[in-house]
């Protein structure tokens, strides 16, 4: 009855939706994974270059694993009619996506991140690297839930949608992915890398203040 | 283009009844009434004022019911009321055992929604009307997959929704017996 309780209510009822497809959450894990894991045995024995390579490899495959994700972030609401009474919902549209964005965080990235710090050993990356690993992906990857997001209103409904979902998302996501493989391959050399972080940083500010109105335009764009 | 040069008045107490054929325009002007999508020329008002200027007066008088009842799959009936319930603007009025009873899912709900039926998924949607009786009811064919009993429940809805000086936009081809008297007819044909 407040616009506090029903953003509560867009969120729980995201973990219970969620929590009840486990499938579809565990399958970009193990798709990280397959990559993560497989990574080692190609580059072959070499541990410097192993180690070189490592940061960017964990980079590429927890983008390419979230991609994964998004198509989910709207689809079945959008298929049993509950994305129209969310839209005519009397609160804050934004917000109550917002809130969307932020299950998508908990629930499929933030997973994400832990299974990508625990695969850091099988590329002998060091612990200063490890901890700036997981700053930058702390910083960067609310980019991916929230401009996900929008590209998930924007494409929903349409056949092949995760498809094309994919390619309209990776252009976007490529200056995070530049900023996070840089700030760990910068501390691997001993080199600074608060440059990296303050554009990750204000990478992740700016989509969180513009993303969830972007969203709810292009879901109001979609159900019209 | 859809239609044009449609133009009609519906009061407090009243059921405009929506027919016409497949394609003739009854979902889209239902979806325009409910705000969700805009017409290209012309207005919805309501007491007088374009429904545009003051979007959440209007969000917060209706309750849509499209061809998608909004009942999550993943959710049980208890979790979709309450949910509902959370994105409503008013307090419910009944509590969701109650409703449920009234829509015969009592002894269901908890039962996630993806092992109920369509007609009892209908039934959900109903539920939420019986919780949240705001003043205008849009319904889009609210009586497809129903059967005899639920019908008669939709009839009823609608009978004590009309007594309270609520009122209603439904399309269906099936005649409303329960309150027909306040039901008006508005026919679509293609040619309008």
């Amino acid at each position: 009855m407040s616009t506090f309780s029903a953003a509560r209510a867009v969120l729980l009822r995201e973990f219970l939706r969620l929590g009840r497809k486990r499938g579809q959450l565990v399958q970009p894990l193990l798709f990280f994974l397959l990559v993560a894991v497989l990574f080692p045995f190609a580059v072959g024995t070499d541990a410097t270059l192993i180690n070189r390579l490592g940061p960017a490899v964990v980079w590429v495959a927890v983008l390419l694993a979230t991609t994964l994700s998004l198509d989910e972030i709207f689809r079945s609401d959008f298929d049993d009619g509950s994305l129209e009474q969310l839209v005519l919902s009397v609160y804050p549209l934004p917000l109550l996506v917002a809130m969307k964005s932020l299950a998508h965080w908990l629930t499929s990235i933030a997973p994400l991140i832990l299974l990508a710090l625990a695969t850091t050993l099988l590329f002998d990356i060091d612990q200063t690297q490890r901890e700036n690993l997981a700053t930058s992906l702390l910083l960067g990857t609310p980019v991916f839930s929230l401009v996900g997001a929008v590209g998930s209103a924007l494409t929903v409904g349409l056949r092949g949608s995760a498809m094309l979902l994919a390619l309209i998302m990776l252009p976007l996501y490529i200056p995070i992915l530049i900023f996070g493989a840089a700030a760990v391959a910068n501390a691997g050399l001993g080199l600074p890398t608060s440059a990296e972080h303050y554009f990750l940083a204000g990478l992740a500010l700016m989509s969180l203040t513009l993303a969830p109105f972007a969203t709810a335009a292009a879901l109001r764009a979609r159900l019209g | 283009m859809v239609f044009r040069r449609l133009n009609f008045d519906i009061h407090a107490g009243e059921i405009l009844q929506v027919t016409g054929g497949n394609g003739s325009g009854k979902t889209s002007l239902l979806r325009i009434l409910s705000g969700l999508a805009r017409p290209t020329a012309g207005s919805v008002e309501w007491n007088g004022a374009d429904i545009e200027n003051d979007r959440a007066a209007w969000q917060s008088s209706i309750s849509y019911l499209g061809h998608l009842n909004g009942a999550t799959a993943a959710l049980s009936p208890r979790e979709n009321l309450s949910y509902a319930a959370a994105l409503a603007s008013q307090p419910s009025a009944t509590n969701i055992d109650e409703a449920l009873k009234r829509v015969g899912l009592a002894h269901l709900a908890d039962t996630p929604a993806a092992r109920l039926s369509a007609g009892q998924r209908q039934r959900i949607a109903l539920a939420r009307l019986v919780r949240h009786p705001t003043p205008i009811w849009i319904l889009d064919e609210p009586l497809t997959a129903l059967d005899g009993s639920a019908k008669r429940l939709v009839e009823d809805l609608l009978a004590e929704h009309i007594a309270r000086r609520g009122l209603a936009v439904v399309s269906t081809h099936q005649s409303l017996t329960t309150a027909s008297h306040a039901v008006r007819q508005l026919e679509l044909n293609p040619s309008q």
